[in-house]
């Protein structure tokens, strides 16, 4: 059944198993959405966002319009309340803990301690310049690059052509190098060399 | 920028984020998201009863006071009705207000 009569038929009925079949259905791309927005070092949050996103529909369905697109719809009201979320609570980058859980793998069978070392910095600084990201091109590049959304899924999610989410992940990557090259700049051997004089 | 650079960060990005774990929704989702919906409508009906309450007696103080200043203050009985249409609307209108913004 297509979206807009489960929600005509939820309306009329109030039957709970329209809403059921409507979660069910967009569940796991609204849960990959809101993780995009709240980033990877929010992962025990995301369900619980993921929940209030679908409350939320629940308490304000009656405010879809059936001459938009149900899944539009949703998904700009998960992406506001993820944001909200993230707003709220002002994320921190708790690293330490995505390096301890994290599932990479070395590189190398004999890494040099120093090698993973400074591997470890730079990703860390990648990381730390993809937070600053504004917020639009943030949840691009994580849903692009770290949830593997192919470009037609991230326009889908985001309601944007995908001529648009190709322009802002290329603006985003610029940011991105610009942002690199200063931190880079700014922990280089020369500037090591300073602090040591 | 360069389509070398282009690559170059386009796979930076790939490795470093596809290190990162991926979180996985739990299988009860729904069972949770019905409870929670349940559990809100319960309170959310208790609340509203909650809150009714309060402002009937808030608004049964205002009258009280604002009839006693008039007794007291002896103004022209004329303006009884004023402050018996005013009353209501100074504490139901700020949370009306309130609940059509949200």
């Amino acid at each position: 059944m297509e979206d807009e009569k489960l929600v005509a038929w939820f309306l009329e009925s109030g039957d709970q198993a329209a809403f059921s079949q409507l979660v069910e259905r967009y569940q796991k791309k609204v849960f990959r959405l809101v993780c995009s927005v709240l980033g990877p070092f929010s992962e025990a949050s995301a369900e619980e966002v993921c929940q209030e996103v679908f409350i939320k529909l629940f308490k304000k369905v009656r405010l879809f319009s059936s001459r938009s697109n149900f899944s539009t719809w949703l998904y700009r009201l998960a992406f506001n309340t993820a944001l909200d979320w993230r707003r709220q609570n002002r994320l921190r980058l708790s690293l330490t803990s995505s390096f301890e859980s994290g599932t990479g793998e070395p590189e190398d069978s004999t890494p040099n301690p120093m090698e993973v070392l400074l591997g470890e910095e730079r990703r860390l600084m990648v990381l730390q310049a993809i937070e600053e990201l504004p917020e639009i091109y943030r949840t691009i590049t994580y849903l692009h690059y770290w949830l593997e959304a192919p470009l037609e899924e991230v326009a889908g999610q985001l309601g944007l052509p995908e001529g648009t989410v190709k322009s802002y992940l290329f603006r985003s990557r610029e940011i991105l190098r610009k942002s690199l090259e200063k931190k880079l700049a700014g922990t280089g051997p020369q500037k090591r060399a300073k602090e040591r004089k | 920028m360069m389509k070398s650079e282009h690559d170059n960060l386009d796979l930076i990005l790939k490795k470093t984020l596809t290190r990162m774990p991926r979180p996985e929704l739990s299988p009860d989702f729904l069972t949770s998201v019905v409870q929670r919906i349940s559990q809100e409508q319960h309170s959310g009906l208790s609340s509203r009863w909650k809150t009714l309450v309060q402002m009937a007696f808030y608004w049964a103080a205002m009258l009280i006071c604002s009839l006693g200043l008039l007794y007291g203050a002896q103004v022209n009985p004329s303006f009884l009705p004023l402050v018996l249409l005013a009353s209501p609307l100074l504490f139901l209108g700020p949370a009306l207000y309130r609940r059509i913004l949200s």
